[in-house]
């Protein structure tokens, strides 16, 4: 040790200041100063070089503004679309422990002799697939165009292509995934796990916006590839549904649902029995009941779509979202129709609804109205959409849904597309890496203690991951709060019901409003939002993996 | 309370390395076995292939009357202590001992009262509520032994369970298995590379090398008749010295010839065992303990000079490092006594009941002092 206590900590700090004065003025600078703005009334259109207008101090006005004034239903709104996304978090989280366990398992045989052999085989036999895959799809020579099919194909709608060019390209697709999927398996045989961890890697590599792309055009209602595989599959759902008594699906239903009751009850019952007996805490109880909470919400769904699966009507009917045009002739009408109404509020709403469904938007345009006046603005909202052939949605039985033009499915097609990217990536790692590190002797203790693979998972391989599966929660609902942003802007232009929280940041301070006051305030509710989520995350999370 | 039978069971891992071979033991009820041998010998694969945590390549075990080679770990009526004890981290002491018994869903209060006495046994009552992290090294070792105790089960398995304490607690838990042993009496089967440990718990001890039994045989006769070379070398505290030389014979008595540096006669006890390997090439082994002084009575032809090197007092005794002119090092083990010389010449005598002579190679057999009941002949 040389120099006193005090001098020792003058030099620590003259080598720490560099990155003291950088940190200092390029990050807590701004972001105490965000906390400043956010408390006034700064906009971009009332102070800029050409005007002199002060910027004025308002308190808590944009707060007050955002969770119950004039901004609230947009903030509670878009919050809500927020979580809606962040549900496919713990699916993925639950994708990628199920795939590093898959990869972990080491099924491969070991010598490369009977993995060349399978592979070859594997390969020979998806070859023969694809091509009968071909076979089976391509359309015939290119129809009359005077034939009274191309006629009937107008009709509904599909002027963009013909009917031929939507047979061909799906049995483009229909083909492509066929011999991808032969060719992974193949490869994955001869290769082994390394391969399977490569491939289900790989979306962590692509850059983020040309994958939004790729999805983009797998998403098209007609000719995306999910549609092609999606809609003969629902074809032969539907002629199983029509041509069977409607009695078995309503059976089937209640069934269902009777099931999940008794099952919740069951296995609340044991967690009740644990938490008095002490085999386990709080946590885990709280954990047990919000899985079997949403087991029976899932069979909720499910159960409501078999039992009105005979009716041909699932879901209440669904619409396109409104564009600009439209929220203003909704505005128009309103204006006229409810002449105490302020008009340059309506035409504010009109500006911010744009890509909302119409009843979205009829609820937004209701706070600028008399009480009594959301049932005739829903009216006016809908007659500007146009009703979608939707999934569950049309009163036509089952038909594929129209993704990221639907309201009602938009947000699941960026939930799905979020798992796919979820699932192989990161997180995949973290747990492979943790699987490795779970000594070998508790498994075989557990053998002999007499615990079956299920218990095997839950008594040692779930509480040896317990470090890593925190790790990822408190990571990924941070990222889930924040996020949503990128893939509405590139897939959806936020239409169709997508606009998420950092989204409305955006369009709030630099694309429509340029309020930088008030896109602050939605930043530190962010933040307050994420800070209270992470120390739950801490507070169970502590409670969970400290043992 | 089982009997375990293992038949020309062998381990063969990728078709080509033969991990364990041809090993046949027949362990009695009651009786605690114990492998040892260095590592890499094949004891802890034979070991997991009695537990069920090793697929058996060939050859049967059975425990009771039933050949469990296809029965899994859990119906094989066995629990197991492991090195490292593998705990499960996250449960209680308590739980951890419950967990089997749970598992095979006996009743709360049976369940408890199983482990409360195997707690109470095991001197760890007052540790239950504990996580495994909250416990020394020892406790842990008796929490590991309590889970295996409760289960109540025909065979326990050990697999090296001391190697991980230290040196003094190691001494007291090998005293307290003893007598747990001695109290439960059931099959035991011990894995070592201590063969301290060996000598001082085994009914019997299983002596193994490159996946082959060496010699089964009660503690004092593996000390005293050593099947092989290997053995001899393996087992005691200290390895035994060895000299390669010729037998010769002249005037109907017979002589170790090691070159220059020694010709030792061999008594005629001796005489009719090497009747066969006049001229032939052997090792003479002898425990640093069979050797002495010479004192002026002892006959000259059965004497052996060394240079002595060093001198480490032990107590009662010292051990001196020695060598033959040639360098072939030799460690005597001699009564202590304060003015012995080092960098002279001393005369020792061997005392030639506990002198062994082997075939050559390093698993030579015995000739002059075979195993008395060979149950499984040394092989090689």
């Amino acid at each position: 040790m040389i120099g006193s206590k005090k001098k020792r900590v003058a030099i620590a700090m003259m080598f720490l200041l560099p990155n003291l004065i950088g940190f200092l003025i390029f990050t807590a600078g701004p972001i105490f100063f965000s906390l400043y703005m956010s408390l006034t009334d700064w906009a971009l259109t009332k102070h800029n070089e050409f005007s002199t207008e002060p910027i004025r101090f308002v308190g808590m006005q944009n707060y007050q503004r955002l969770l119950v004034g004039d901004e609230s239903v947009f903030f509670w709104d878009y919050l809500g679309n927020t979580i809606f996304l962040m549900i496919g978090i713990p699916i993925s989280i639950a994708g990628s422990l199920a795939l590093a366990l898959l990869i972990n398992a080491k099924a491969t045989p070991q010598a490369p002799r009977i993995r060349i052999r399978a592979g070859v085989i594997a390969l020979v036999i998806g070859a023969i697939v694809t091509f009968f895959a071909w076979l089976a799809t391509t359309p015939g020579p290119l129809p009359d165009p005077a034939s009274p099919l191309l006629e009937m194909s107008a009709e509904v709608g599909l002027t963009d292509k013909s009917l031929f060019e939507v047979a061909r390209l799906r049995s483009i697709s229909f083909t492509l995934i066929t011999a991808v999927f032969s060719l992974v398996i193949a490869l994955g045989l001869i290769v082994g796990s390394v391969f399977f961890r490569t491939v289900y890697y790989l979306p962590s590599l692509l850059a983020s916006v040309p994958m939004f792309l790729f999805w983009k055009t797998l998403y098209r209602p007609r000719g995306g590839l999910i549609n092609a595989v999606l809609d003969p599959a629902l074809d032969t759902i539907q002629t199983i549904i029509t041509s069977t008594p409607r009695f078995l699906w309503y059976a089937l239903g209640i069934a269902l649902w009777t099931a999940a009751i008794i099952w919740a009850f069951r296995l609340m019952r044991s967690g009740i029995n644990k938490l008095v007996h002490k085999d386990a805490g709080a946590a885990a109880f709280i954990g047990r009941t919000a899985l079997v909470l949403t087991m029976l919400i899932t069979a909720y769904g499910v159960g409501a779509v078999l039992v009105q699966a005979p009716q041909q009507s699932m879901l209440r009917s669904g619409f396109t979202s409104l564009d600009r045009s439209q929220t203003q002739t909704i505005a128009d009408s309103l204006a006229a129709e409810f002449p105490t109404a302020d008009t340059a509020e309506l035409n504010l709403i009109a500006r911010n609804t744009d890509g909302s469904s119409p009843d979205d938007a009829a609820r937004f345009f209701a706070t600028a109205l008399p009480d009594d006046a959301l049932p005739r603005t829903r009216t006016i909202a809908r007659a500007q959409a146009k009703p979608l052939h939707d999934g569950l949605t049309s009163g036509d039985g089952l038909t594929s849904p129209e993704w990221l033009l639907s309201p009602s499915w938009a947000k699941t097609a960026l939930v799905v597309m979020g798992i796919w990217t979820a699932i192989g990536g990161a997180n995949m790692l973290l747990y492979l890496a943790g699987l490795a590190n779970i000594p070998p002797e508790l498994y075989e203790a557990a053998d002999i203690d007499g615990a079956s693979g299920w218990q095997r998972f839950v008594h040692v391989t779930w509480p040896q991951l317990a470090p890593t599966t925190f790790f990822i929660v408190v990571m990924s609902v941070i990222a889930g709060v924040q996020g949503g942003f990128e893939q509405a802007m590139v897939m959806t232009e936020g239409k169709a019901d997508t606009i998420t929280l950092s989204y409305y940041l955006y369009n709030i301070g630099f694309s429509d409003r340029f309020e930088l006051g008030l896109a602050c305030a939605i930043a530190w509710v962010m933040f307050a939002m994420i800070f209270v989520l992470t120390i739950f995350n801490f507070r169970v999370g502590n409670q969970l993996t400290n043992d | 309370m089982a009997q375990v039978t293992l038949k020309n069971v062998a381990k063969v891992y990728d078709k080509k390395i033969r991990a364990v071979e041809d090993v046949n033991i027949q362990i009695t009820d009651g009786e605690f076995l114990v492998f040892v041998g260095p590592s890499g010998c094949g004891k802890s694969t034979t070991l997991r292939m009695i537990a069920g945590l090793e697929e058996i390549s060939e050859g049967t075990i059975s425990i009771g009357d039933h050949v469990v080679n296809d029965v899994h770990p859990k119906d094989r009526d066995i629990a197991m202590v492991f090195q490292n004890y593998a705990l499960y981290p996250h449960m209680t002491v308590y739980k951890n001992m419950a967990f089997g018994l749970m598992l095979r869903k006996l009743p709360r209060e049976k369940i408890d009262k199983l482990v409360r006495d195997a707690a109470k046994l095991l001197d760890i009552a007052h540790l239950l509520d504990r996580k495994p992290k909250a416990l020394s090294g020892g406790q842990r070792q008796r929490v590991a032994l309590g889970r295996a105790i409760v289960r109540e089960p025909a065979v326990f398995l050990f697999d090296e369970p001391l190697s991980n304490l230290d040196a003094k607690l190691r001494a007291t838990t090998r005293t307290e298995l003893k007598k747990l042993h001695a109290r439960l009496k059931t099959t035991t089967i011990y894995v070592t590379h201590d063969q301290i440990e060996a000598m001082t718990l085994g009914d019997r001890i299983v002596v193994m090398s490159d996946g082959r039994v060496q010699q089964i045989d009660t503690p004092l006769n593996v000390y005293k008749r050593p099947a092989n070379r290997f053995v001899g070398a393996f087992v005691g505290a200290t390895p035994m010295n060895f000299l390669e030389g010729i037998l010769e014979s002249a005037d109907g008595r017979f002589f170790f010839v090691a070159g220059e540096t020694a010709r030792i006669a061999l008594p005629a006890e001796f005489s009719s065992a090497l009747a066969d390997h006049i001229g032939n090439t052997l090792s003479l082994g002898f425990r640093p303990s069979a050797m002495r002084e010479a004192s002026p009575a002892d006959p000259q032809d059965e004497r052996i000079t060394l240079r002595t090197i060093l001198v480490e007092p032990l107590g009662k005794n010292a051990d001196v490092s020695c060598e033959f002119p040639d360098g072939t090092h030799v460690l005597a083990r001699i009564d202590a006594r304060e003015d012995f010389p080092v960098n002279a010449d001393v005369q020792f005598t061997l005392e030639m009941k506990h002198v062994h002579i082997f075939e050559p190679g390093e698993f030579g057999a015995n000739l002059v002092h075979p195993p008395a009941d060979i149950l499984a002949p040394a092989a090689v």
